[in-house]
């Protein structure tokens, strides 16, 4: 394997790493705590 | 405005580019080049397919029952009428690259295709991949990324954030903290470079009009550097003083112009010729848009390859880097407004007047080509940036026409680039409403530096590889603020 092919492998394994995260995110079940219970409270955050 | 870890960071990031490309224009670009290159290499398939699953999703939306979902409360109605609203969106996603590549755009695919096919398929092709750069596929980026913005700001509260949505779908956590401050840093980064790159194609552009105007050759740097003085000093007074509905003004000017040349040179070029191609380039879009957006061209050659990569992949990632700018502005517009509705003003009108501008602009180009003994395929090839006014020049009142032109080059650059220090100076401080002037100018200084950096490099080429890398980062973040979405509707409909 040369080290063109080699790149182009591990770009490939990031984005199929990426796409399963984002299915895993999009299945899984969140935790009651982990969900926004008051729309807009947890979005609003002052800057560091 | 110091004690903000995230506008330090973003200022010295795109500064230190900005520094790197002055400095070594050329070392830039050549990197710039390379990566890309590797990129869409590895990766051509992972975003044609993510932007087909962006236009598919949108259609999905808009026929489902979330359709009827209001981007803000039950009763919120829409603050601007329809047309209004329409324009704006318009003005915002497309701004100057509507006039740089007009003509020049579908000339440059006649001119591969031609090797392949005949004459007049090459010149239906050269179509088709046009309006398929600026079509349903480019709109479906920003409606996404805009209805994400637009719902989560206005149905649930959040500040008009690209991490706004991670945190409220998936809560106040470490990892969402770091992603959402990852995700905020990289749409900045994305934004800055991708409003330098329409800096400097807008400034090549005034630039080939002005060489029109005087009948002045090969200007080189110098002009440029004018150009891009007057625009700087331009732009610097918006962004010290609130002009209000100032800005908006200028913003339909341009497009006024715009459509103003549209219609003229419809009528004074050859208008059965231009009707007739616009009719062709509609069926055969629309018949064709879906497995297009499917194509990587991996059977053909090299050349064919090489062209993929340069227009269309660039396209679609440079579409992908101007998605949280102009998706900002289109949520902002967008209030009170229905899935169905946004979805479907927002991506088939565009397309439509694309398909128009493209067939007018482009069809007078092929019609030059096809018809006539013009040198129009040479001009493409040696100066590019002067493709449209030089088809201008063929018509009456090419004088007219041409610093009209100029004139909206020249507002559309403006309006980008104060619209684009805001939207920054806005993300950079956490969601502020109302940046402070300084923040602001600091912005500007900064996509100043930027386009002066693609303006050394004195090639389009250069300028697109450089956006290119900047965007390509985004389109992960693109698909999870889908999935955060899609989390929400789901929950809504629960």
């Amino acid at each position: 394997m040369d080290w063109e092919n080699l790149v182009d492998t591990l770009l490939n394994v990031m984005v199929f790493a990426v796409i399963g995260a984002l299915a895993w995110l999009y299945l899984r079940k969140e935790s009651p705590e982990g969900g926004s219970p008051e729309p807009g409270s947890v979005c609003n955050e002052e800057p560091d | 405005m110091f004690k903000n870890s995230l506008l330090i960071v973003a200022l010295s990031l795109t500064g230190a580019v900005a520094v790197w490309g002055i400095v070594d224009t050329e070392g830039l670009a050549s990197f710039a080049a390379s990566m890309v290159g590797i990129m869409f290499r590895s990766r051509g398939w992972f975003i044609m397919l993510t932007v087909s699953v962006m236009l598919i999703l949108c259609f999905w939306l808009a026929l489902s029952r979330h359709g009827r979902i209001k981007l803000g409360k039950d009763d919120d109605e829409p603050e601007f009428s329809t047309v209004s609203w329409l324009t704006m969106l318009f003005a915002a996603g497309m701004g100057v690259g509507l006039l740089f590549f007009a003509s020049a755009e579908p000339i440059s695919h006649y001119l591969l295709a031609r090797n392949y096919v005949s004459d007049a398929e090459a010149a239906t092709k050269a179509l088709l991949v046009t309006n398929f750069h600026w079509g349903l596929h480019a709109w479906a980026i920003y409606a996404v990324t805009a209805l994400t913005i637009a719902y989560f700001g206005f149905r649930k509260g959040c500040p008009s954030l690209i991490s706004a949505p991670l945190i409220y779908v998936f809560g106040r956590k470490p990892w969402t903290r770091s992603v959402g401050w990852l995700s905020d840093l990289l749409a900045i980064y994305a934004i800055a470079i991708g409003l330098g790159g329409s800096v400097a194609m807008g400034v090549f552009q005034v630039q080939s009009g002005v060489e029109s105007l005087f009948g002045l050759d090969e200007t080189g740097l110098g002009l440029a550097l004018a150009i891009f003085g007057a625009l700087c000093l331009s732009y610097a007074v918006p962004l010290t003083v609130d002009l209000g509905q100032g800005m908006a003004r200028m913003s339909n000017t341009a497009m006024g112009i715009a459509l103003g040349l549209l219609i003229f040179v419809l009528l004074a070029g050859p208008t059965h010729f231009l009707m007739n191609g616009i009719v062709e380039a509609i069926g055969t879009y629309f018949w064709t848009v879906l497995p297009q957006g499917f194509r990587t061209y991996t059977f053909f050659d090299e050349r064919v390859g090489d062209h993929f990569s340069a227009w269309t992949l660039t396209y679609m990632v440079w579409w992908l880097a101007w998605a949280p700018f102009v998706g900002v502005f289109i949520a902002r517009i967008s209030k009170g407004r229905t899935i169905r509705q946004f979805v479907l003003g927002v991506v088939l009108v565009p397309t439509v007047f694309s398909i128009f501008w493209f067939g007018v602009f482009g069809g007078i180009g092929f019609f030059e080509a096809l018809r006539t003994n013009s040198p129009i395929v040479d001009v493409v090839k040696t100066n590019f940036n002067g493709t449209t006014f030089f088809l201008l020049d063929v018509l009456p009142l090419s004088y007219l026409t041409t610093a009209a032109t100029v004139a909206a080059a020249f507002l559309f650059i403006i309006t980008s680039v104060v619209s684009a220090a805001y939207v920054l100076a806005m993300f950079s401080l956490g969601g502020d409403l109302n940046p402070g002037t300084r923040v602001k100018l600091a912005w500007g200084a900064v996509l100043g530096a930027l386009g002066l950096v693609m303006i050394l490099s004195n090639s389009i080429d250069a300028v697109r590889s450089i956006i290119a890398l900047a965007a390509m980062p985004f389109v992960f973040i693109v698909l999870l603020l889908t999935v955060c979405l899609l989390k929400a509707l789901k929950q809504e409909a629960a």
